[in-house]
């Protein structure tokens, strides 16, 4: 945007070459802790019959050993990568990108609770004023995400005769299962 | 002659009016998605990927052919107009069609793009009808041993064609296969990783993987990008100055360009696309590359070459037919969007192999009668049609457009399950699949990986249980050693410098 200043440049440079750093090694490191975790779980793995010279666990620790190999290389040529000078880091976009994780996982713990109608509404709205920066004006916010809530609709339960979850029941806020959702069969009795 | 026969009666089935429709609609799906930069033909078909099951299996793969071939020439429209490739296999073309566009010629550019799409398409589409015999034989002769090795080699090559990210791409691929582990063993009743939950005993969804992988982490990638208003601003420009009696190329252009060059750059394109993993844009880049060395005028690459334009068009949408035979035959997938559609069988209940031959005709057909129509008939009618309209595509408000998105894709992997924990799944992925994209891991091996390893596995112990162990049983037996000897000749061939492509601006 015109005459906002990045906020990378308001952080010492070294700050930003350590950070970039982190963010180059970890996913390395994640990755070369799923494979410990992996291959160690591997170990526990237990066949019911021999069959053959390689069993169940056998395949999947060379993955763990392979996937260590490829990390070290990864980790190697990372390291040796000359170190360019920093662009500004968008810390917006960022921002954004995380709260659409939070949004959407609110969105899945909600959707059958809430039902389709409501938990889709939150979420669309959520959306448009991530994606518009928040920028967006609420009447055109609440319009289209009406539309928007009306054509999935509309493409799922009419053109392609799917069931999504109704509306919330006392049951469900009192802790109780939700009721099992009608079948087809059901449904047309 | 039977197998031509049946393949043809098969596809007749194209002209019934519900199939038609959905190769029309597929057509036009897969032209918004091409056009649009940030969207893809994957995408599209990711997203439509719970609504399979409530398809029929033919009207599911001809619109998954259509959304194939049409993404790829639509990544043309906005890489000649706006210089912005709407699919990474269009960026050939953003180098000379843009330049094009800048001297008032972007109709012709537009026009000469069609018809070499529809030129490699409609060859693509030929090909793999009088191939897919052929290769079915072979598949026949290529035993356990063979069938390890020819999946190493489509492991090997989709890792090394990610350029400059070989050993990302490897960890990518890795990680893919060692999450195909998660669930029942491929030769024993034996859980693993199931860690005593029910939901990883059953393993993971491949539609859970998909659609988290190529949808849901695309949302969040966009959500991360600032929008150019200028994008928005060049399209209606652009738009205003095409006229539609300007799209069709003058003969004189079509002969200066040459039936030669058409021809080769279509085989070029089908034979990059039978590669696992080469995906389009090696189609593209390796035919542009070769007419550039050979033409006589390799002086006008890029500055505007209409024959860069031809060569590059032409191979991307033939490599759609290539890319169909390894999907086919051997259940290994040629290109990111094939590794998709094979989803769509593998949800449908279908095999790869030799048997669809014999056995499945009346999906062959319209299968090859979709990529050869959208190829031939839609996309010239698509450009003279609705030419200028594509171009507004990229005006379309991107908040409405990626929340619709997201809805469809999460809504989607809800619908064919009825199960929140897939939907979970399907944002867990996506967020996996965020993150390894922010670091540059390339996420397409990932799922190729998750597609391949289990039968990795399955035929690397199979073939040591014959041998008792031996491992030289992978350089003994003939078919084994071919697929070995190919892997070092590819990785030699793919590996070594390349020669600097003009990107003069």
């Amino acid at each position: 945007m015109p005459g906002r200043r990045g906020a990378s440049q308001a952080i010492p440079l070294h700050l930003v070459v350590v950070m970039i750093l982190v963010s180059r090694l970890i996913v390395p490191i994640c990755l070369a802790i799923f494979g410990v975790v992996y291959f160690l779980e591997a170990g526990n793995i237990r066949t019911l019959y021999s069959q053959g010279p390689i069993g169940p666990d056998g395949v999947p620790k060379m993955f763990a050993i392979a996937l260590g190999l490829a990390l070290l290389g990864v980790v190697v040529i990372e390291l040796r990568r000359p170190r360019a000078k920093a662009a500004p880091i968008d810390w917006g976009g960022f921002l954004a990108a995380v709260l659409v994780i939070v949004a959407s996982a609110a969105y899945v713990a909600l959707f059958r609770v809430a039902g389709y109608a409501i938990a889709t509404a939150l979420y669309a709205l959520v959306l448009l004023a991530i994606f518009s920066r928040a920028k967006i004006r609420p009447l055109a916010a609440v319009l289209q995400t009406a539309g928007l809530v009306a054509l999935v609709y509309l493409f799922f339960v009419v053109l392609f005769d799917v069931r999504l979850p109704q509306g919330p029941s006392l049951d469900t806020f009192f802790g109780q299962a939700p009721p099992p959702e009608a079948t087809p069969a059901e449904s047309a009795q | 002659m039977t197998y031509l026969a049946d393949v043809l009666a098969g596809s007749a089935a194209l002209f019934q009016p519900s199939v038609l429709g959905f190769m029309v609609l597929g057509f036009l799906i897969g032209t918004f998605f091409g056009a649009v930069p940030g969207l893809t033909a994957v995408l599209a078909i990711a997203l439509l990927l719970p609504f399979t099951y409530s398809l029929d299996p033919v009207e599911a793969l001809v619109m998954c052919a259509s959304i194939f071939m049409a993404g790829m020439y639509a990544g043309s429209i906005t890489a000649t107009t706006i210089n912005i490739p709407g699919a990474p296999s269009s960026v050939m073309t953003a180098v000379e069609g843009y330049r094009l566009m800048q001297k008032g010629e972007g109709a012709s550019a537009l026009g000469h793009a069609a018809l070499a799409s529809m030129i490699g398409g409609a060859v693509g589409a030929v090909l793999l009808l009088v191939s897919m015999p052929i290769t079915a034989e072979l598949a026949l002769l290529i035993k356990t041993p063979g069938k390890f090795s020819l999946i190493l080699f489509a492991l090997v090559v989709i890792v090394v064609a990610q350029r400059g990210s070989m050993t990302k791409g490897a960890v990518a691929a890795i990680f893919g296969m060692m999450i195909a582990t998660i669930g029942v063993d491929v030769m024993e009743p034996v859980p693993r990783f199931a860690f005593g939950t029910e939901t990883l005993v059953e393993g993971i969804n491949l539609m859970a993987l998909i659609i988290g992988t190529f949808a849901v982490s695309e949302i969040m990638v966009q959500a991360a990008t600032r929008e150019d208003p200028a994008v928005a601003g060049s399209a209606s420009v652009a738009a205003r100055t095409l006229k539609r009696r300007d799209f069709l190329p003058s003969w004189r252009e079509i002969r200066e360009i040459g039936f030669i060059t058409y021809i080769k750059s279509a085989l070029i394109g089908y034979g990059v696309g039978v590669l696992p993993g080469a995906g389009g844009s090696m189609a593209a880049f390796v035919s542009y590359a070769e007419a550039m060395r050979v033409s006589r005028k390799s002086g006008e690459f890029g500055k505007g070459s209409r024959e860069g334009i031809a060569a590059s068009e032409c191979a991307n949408n033939s490599m759609c037919g290539g890319a169909f035979v390894p999907m086919l035959m051997f259940g290994i997938p040629g290109d990111p969007t094939t590794a998709v559609v094979l989803g769509v069988l593998v949800i449908n209940g279908l095999q790869p192999g030799p048997q669809l031959l014999t056995n499945q005709t009346e999906l062959i057909g319209p299968l090859i009668g979709s990529l050869f129509f959208s190829a031939l008939i839609l996309i010239p009618l698509a450009l003279f049609l609705f030419g200028p309209f594509f171009i507004r595509i990229v005006s379309i408000s991107r908040p409405p457009l990626y929340t619709a998105i997201a809805l469809v894709a999460l809504i989607g992997s809800y619908v064919a399950t009825t199960s929140i924990v897939q939907m979970a799944l399907t944002l867990v992925f996506g967020v996996i699949a965020f993150v390894l994209r922010l670091a540059g891991y390339p996420t397409v091996t990932l799922l190729l990986g998750f597609i391949l390893g289990p039968s990795f596995e399955e035929y690397l112990r199979r073939s040591l249980t014959l041998s008792k162990g031996d491992p030289m049983i992978f350089v003994t037996s003939p078919d084994s050693l071919v697929f070995l000897l190919l892997t070092v000749v590819f990785v030699v061939m793919l590996t070594r410098p390349r020669r600097g492509v003009g990107t003069s601006r």
